[in-house]
């Protein structure tokens, strides 16, 4: 069986632009593309939900400590008041 | 003491450009000096940098030009250190796993500690300059095109190192025994 009607893009096409997509890079032409190969394919599927947990997997890796953040806020904040004498 | 109208502007545009990156910076310093106090210092010299420069900035894309400065801040520091003190990987490595597995979820996703390990691994192993793009797209959410302009090299190098990147951690996840597929497969 054959779904050309229902996915005009191969797997092989997709897989070059899947990552411009998921980073929100692609023209609305391609990316609606790409959004109806994804509907019909599981495996094309997979390969987008595997790299979106990967971006969700680097920032978690990545902690934001509050009390270093808010050290870093009154950094800036004091920047400015030193400017203003 | 007086205050000018430039140092009124000044401060105006600090508080608009450069205050509300403080977490986005943060999370790149830390991925670019693998520490924490390291981290820290090196956004106080980011901000520092912006603050004495902001006169100069345009206002366009401002993410971009502060990761310019930081890229450039992080070069001059590691400049000054002992090569050998800057990266011990097998620590990084640890902390990171450690973090893994203390941070909670607070999405609904399920968080595999496995997973994030592995990632965390593969991502620390990846050849600078794959990582730098990694760093500034992913980490410190840059457009190709803001990411190209940060590294002065054309978009299509940051599209192809950026995907060849994440490409090399997912083949390192597929190869990686432990990792589940638990959240991809019903
Ligand atoms: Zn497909």
């Amino acid at each position: 069986m054959i779904f050309r009607s229902k996915n005009p893009h191969t797997c092989r096409q997709v897989g070059r632009v899947i990552q411009s997509y998921l980073d929100d890079e692609l023209d609305e032409q391609r990316r609606a593309a790409v959004e109806s190969h994804l509907e019909n394919c599981r495996n094309c599927g997979l390969d987008a939900e595997t790299f979106n947990r990967l971006r969700a997997s680097l920032l978690r890796v990545q902690p934001m400590d509050d009390a270093v953040l808010n050290r870093l806020r009154d950094f800036g904040e004091s920047l400015k008041q030193d400017a203003a004498g | 003491m007086e205050i000018t109208e430039s140092e009124v502007e000044r401060n105006a545009a600090f508080s608009s450009y450069v205050l509300p990156e403080i977490p986005v910076l943060s999370r790149v310093a830390l991925s670019m000096t693998r520490n924490n106090s390291d981290a820290e210092d090196l956004v106080q010299d980011t901000m520092l940098r912006a603050y004495r420069s902001i006169d100069r900035f345009d206002g366009r894309y401002p993410r971009a030009w502060l990761m310019t400065i930081m890229r450039n801040a992080q070069i001059n520091r590691v400049r000054r250190r002992r090569p050998e003190l800057l990266r011990d990987p097998d620590r990084t490595m640890d902390e990171y796993a450690n973090q893994a597995n203390e941070t909670s979820s607070v999405e609904d996703e399920v968080v595999d500690p496995v997973f994030d390990s592995v990632v965390a691994e593969a991502f620390n192993r990846l050849p600078p300059k794959y990582r730098t793009v990694l760093e500034l797209v992913d980490l410190g959410e840059l457009s190709y095109r803001e990411a190209a302009d940060v590294l002065d090299v054309p978009v299509g190098t940051i599209m192809s190192r950026l995907h060849r990147a994440r490409k090399r951690i997912r083949n390192e996840l597929e190869d990686s025994p432990d990792w589940s597929r638990n959240g991809a497969t019903p």
